[in-house]
């Protein structure tokens, strides 16, 4: 019961931070507002990764990260920042580096 | 809205989403589990949160009470803010229930697509997150319920699904680079993840975001 009340929280926190700004339908931001918002998205991303990837810490072997952070820069750069060839080439350059790791 | 090009566009686009998040999910499921939890809970989880952070910091901090755990989840939610402010502004007037319903899955990843879909000039982004959300939503539980199912025979660490969702940010990250500037913002994001190891874990990432957006929101567009 505990744990189902902890879920129904965790949801409340999540979806009312979601909501905040969608729910009422005012004008857009703008000025350094909308650069804020305009540049958030690019810093989350890039924060999420960096924090796995990047970080001491994030991975129990940093090495294959390193590779796999490489990869998925050389991946995007080959196929136009395609999400696919990102993808591909960081996941292929972690499990090369995993393999020749042994 | 099933037949509309946006629509079709944003499934093509959330396929790759479906099998990144699936197996984030897998990893989900297993942990979830294995820290004692009922399968009905992890599952449910994954439904009404949506949140794979949010969700494995519940499953790190199993047992340890509400309070830490809606601590680490608001630290987590708090990104999403900025989030809906920019989505609001991306979508412009809708119907209430179109706005209550896009806020369900807004996650960095569908986030990111349709900030994407946005800048390439979509015609009906409410139509292209839809198509994306219902790919992503649909793996997330697929995995969930695998993880939780098989959870007591696999290790995710072993195949490396914490790798696979920081290259996914990477890919969602790189179509938003676009000047210099930008550039910058991220070196300064990367940095910042550096300075923040300082906070707790749940607003790291948080706090890292929001200071790199602060200064990039001083500089110029191009």
């Amino acid at each position: 019961m505990t744990e189902l009340l902890v879920v129904l929280g965790m949801a409340a926190v999540t979806y009312g931070c979601r909501v905040s700004f969608l729910a009422r339908a005012g004008p857009a931001p703008a000025g350094r507002l909308a650069r804020f918002l305009e540049r958030f998205p690019l810093a989350l991303f890039v924060s999420l990764a960096a924090a796995t990837l990047l970080v001491p810490g994030g991975l129990e072997d940093p090495v294959p990260g390193y590779a796999a952070l490489g990869g998925a820069v050389g991946g995007g750069w080959l196929t136009r920042r395609s999400l696919p060839g990102v993808l591909a080439g960081g996941v292929a350059a972690y499990w090369l580096a995993r393999a020749l790791a042994g | 809205m099933l037949r509309s090009p946006s629509f079709r566009r944003g499934l093509r686009d959330g396929l790759v989403l479906f099998v990144a998040v699936g197996a984030f999910g897998v990893a989900y499921g297993i942990l979830g589990v294995q820290a004692g939890l009922a399968t009905w809970l992890v599952i449910l989880a994954s439904a009404l949160v949506v949140s794979g952070a949010a969700q494995f910091a519940w499953v790190g901090l199993a047992g340890a009470g509400a309070g830490p755990v809606l601590v680490a989840a608001s630290g987590l939610a708090l990104r999403h803010i900025p989030m809906s402010a920019r989505l609001a502004g991306l979508v412009g007037p809708r119907p209430p229930r179109v706005r209550l319903a896009l806020a369900w899955v807004l996650v960095d990843e569908t986030f990111g697509l349709t900030v994407a879909a946005a800048r390439r000039g979509e015609p009906d982004l409410v139509a292209y997150k839809a198509a994306a959300d219902l790919l992503l939503l649909s793996g997330w539980l697929a995995g969930t319920a695998a993880g939780a199912a098989f959870g007591a025979r696999l290790d995710p660490a072993a195949w490396g699904a914490e790798v696979f969702f920081a290259v996914l940010f990477v890919g969602l990250a790189a179509p938003l680079v676009r000047s210099r500037w930008d550039l910058l913002v991220a070196a300064l994001a990367a940095g910042a993840t550096f300075g923040a190891a300082i906070l707790p874990s749940a607003w790291r990432i948080t706090a890292a975001a929001v200071v790199a957006a602060a200064v990039g929101a001083v500089l110029p567009d191009d």
